[in-house]
């Protein structure tokens, strides 16, 4: 094969259309291999570069599994995959799109909890009164694990929530949760809020390699993507 | 072909030598209650658990054979029972890990044995003798003991609320160093007023006060946490703020207990001055320790052993003695065997309906095998 790369890029929503027109606004425009349904595309300025179009999930187990080069999805689904960073995917650039907070909220109610160890405190009260563990939804089951432990959360127990997570303490099956925010507003009108040190994960659209590919971060079309994050 | 270390032969060495002291080889259900597991052990085991996919509730492949034995036994716990395990189990191997998630234990567990010291040091015994058995005789042995830290602690003047901040930080590391930190800073509830008003209303009126105050904020109590859990805090902050200096000494002598570490004589010498130095209640324990050591280095006399109350701060369930059976030929953090005593589990997976003492410990074959290959 010729020292052509493989590079995946959102297929769908919201985050496919940002990268798109962030590619565009820097003279990298894309165009589909095979009309509007095709999933293969061709990038301006970067000839070296074959542009596969999946969705930001699958671009994240694709780049684990080293399938592709290079791909642009989100830090959020990179770190849920690999949370204690160990399988040396490396982010060469944030790209300032797709931004959104990860953090833990609880209901509005609970004025005696402002920080994460007050939380850690009324998930060993919650036990102490309720018999069980607290319940926490959310999307990011496995991050959640991680991280909550590195802040010295322990005991409480992780609720898959696949939609409207925000929700879920006012469906009555989960007592807080950790989900992805913009604004904030969608926690305030389920009457949840953020704790002061609860931010758990700062996510963006990054422009990632596969393991063990780095050396590829200095060729053509990934540099010219990766300067447009620099800027 | 003399040169081979066979498996069979290994597993046969360790299933006699542990069938020496009694009980009865058991097979066990493979899939246990997913929630249990979390339970126990935290939701950090859970990217390491093998799920069975399409049951509810979510059960899993047994991580253990502790676990399923522990929930034989609280099904009818009216008679000590020694059990002998032999079969596999399931770990989940992280990202980047390429171990295979499937591998072999022989071990043993004995619930309902009240000699708790004998069967200590009985059980130890038995797991290095079943090394040097199968050709692996211990090279390190590592000794870790949670009640230390819990008597130590217990025996502070700390008030109850303190006392339980500090007990679940144990095996958080992170946690406790930022609870050090704030037992030393002076506490500013979030609402000083508020506290004070509750903590002398009468019963019943504070949860009233709440909930009108709730409706006034237009909060929603969603959850299934209360308005009792809230007051309850709320009073707890009121009466931290007024608690008098905390004993700063104790604690500072629970943080050293903490940090002993080193070959086990000379971390029972520094855990016994501590003890004379801040009267931390845990002589009695320590000279059980000083007996267990005793009588294990004469019978183990190749071994080092060494010594740290908080070793194995992470493994949940383990509430005495634990230990761990390694050798340098092995990849860091992988041990040949590991076991302990956890008399709270029966209580644990039974819901509380059962209570037996337990001590128990599992085998490696393969890594046995290993460390038998790598000694000839």
């Amino acid at each position: 094969m010729s020292d052509r790369l493989v590079l995946a890029i959102p297929s769908k929503g919201r985050l496919k259309e940002q990268v798109e027109s962030l590619l565009t606004a820097n003279a990298m425009k894309l165009t589909l291999i095979g009309g509007e349904r095709g999933y293969r595309a061709s990038l301006e300025g970067a000839p070296d570069l074959d542009v596969q179009l999946m969705s930001a999930s699958e671009i994240a187990l694709q780049l684990a599994a080293g399938t592709i080069d290079a791909g642009i999805t989100g830090l959020d689904l990179l770190r849920e995959l690999d949370p204690s960073d160990r399988l040396g995917i490396e982010v060469i650039a944030r790209l300032g799109i797709g931004r959104a907070d990860m953090v833990l909220a609880t209901p509005q109610a609970w004025i005696d909890v402002a920080r994460i160890d007050d939380f850690d405190d009324v998930c060993a009260q919650f036990r102490r009164r309720h018999g069980r563990p607290l319940r926490i939804a959310t999307k990011y089951l496995r991050f959640a694990g991680y991280i909550l432990h590195e802040r010295g959360v322990s005991d409480f127990r992780l609720v898959e929530s696949l939609s409207a997570t925000e929700a879920a303490p006012a469906a009555g099956i989960a007592e807080a949760i950790i989900d992805i925010t913009t604004t904030g507003a969608t926690l305030a009108a389920n009457r949840l809020k953020t704790l002061a040190d609860g931010l758990l994960l700062r996510s963006e659209a990054v422009l990632a390699l596969a393991p063990g590919r780095r050396g590829l971060a200095a060729q053509e079309g990934l540099a010219r993507i990766a300067a447009i994050g620099a800027a | 072909m003399s040169e081979r270390v066979f498996f069979s032969d290994i597993a046969h060495a360790l299933r006699e030598t542990l069938a020496s002291q009694g009980g009865a080889w058991v097979d066990l259900p493979v899939l246990v209650d997913a929630g249990l597991l979390l339970d126990l052990s935290g939701e950090l085991v859970r990217g390491r658990l093998v799920m069975a996919a399409g049951l509810t509730p979510e059960q899993a492949l047994r991580p253990d054979l502790t676990v399923p034995a522990a929930l034989d036994f609280a099904a009818c716990p009216s008679t000590a029972r020694r059990y002998l395990l032999d079969g596999v189990a399931f770990r989940a191997p992280g990202p980047g890990d390429h171990r295979p998630p499937e591998f072999r234990q022989i071990g043993f567990e004995w619930f309902g044995d009240l000699q708790r010291l004998e069967s200590d040091i009985a059980a130890v015994r038995l797991t290095l003798d079943a090394l040097a058995a199968a050709g692996a005789p211990a090279k390190i042995v590592r000794f870790g003991d949670p009640s230390l830290y819990h008597a130590a602690l217990a025996a502070t003047t700390l008030s109850p609320g303190w006392r339980r901040r500090f007990a679940s930080a144990f095996g958080r590391p992170q946690r406790l160093e930022r609870l050090f930190l704030e037992a030393q800073q002076a506490f500013s509830p979030p609402h000083p007023a508020l506290s004070a008003a509750l903590k002398s209303a009468p019963a019943g009126a504070s949860e009233q006060a709440i909930a009108e105050l709730f409706a006034i904020a237009g909060f929603d109590l969603v959850g299934a946490r209360d308005i009792t859990d809230i007051a309850e805090r709320l009073i707890d902050q009121g009466d931290r703020a007024s608690e008098g200096p905390l004993p700063l000494d104790a604690l500072a002598a629970l943080k050293r207990l903490l940090a002993v570490e080193g070959r086990a004589d000379e971390a029972l010498t520094a855990l016994e001055r501590l003890d004379q130095e801040f009267g931390l209640a845990i002589a009695q324990r320590l000279m059980e320790w000083r007996a267990r050591l005793a009588v294990l280095s004469v019978a183990h006399p190749g071994c080092d052993f060494t010594f740290a109350p908080a070793f194995g701060g992470g493994f949940a369930y383990y509430d005495g003695l634990i230990f761990q059976a390694s050798d340098p030929a092995l990849p860091e953090g992988q041990a040949m065997a590991a076991g302990g005593r956890y008399d709270g589990l029966i209580a644990k997976v039974s819901g509380g309906k059962a209570q037996a003492p337990a001590i128990g410990a599992m085998i490696r074959p393969d890594r046995v095998r290993f460390v038998a290959g790598a000694r000839r």
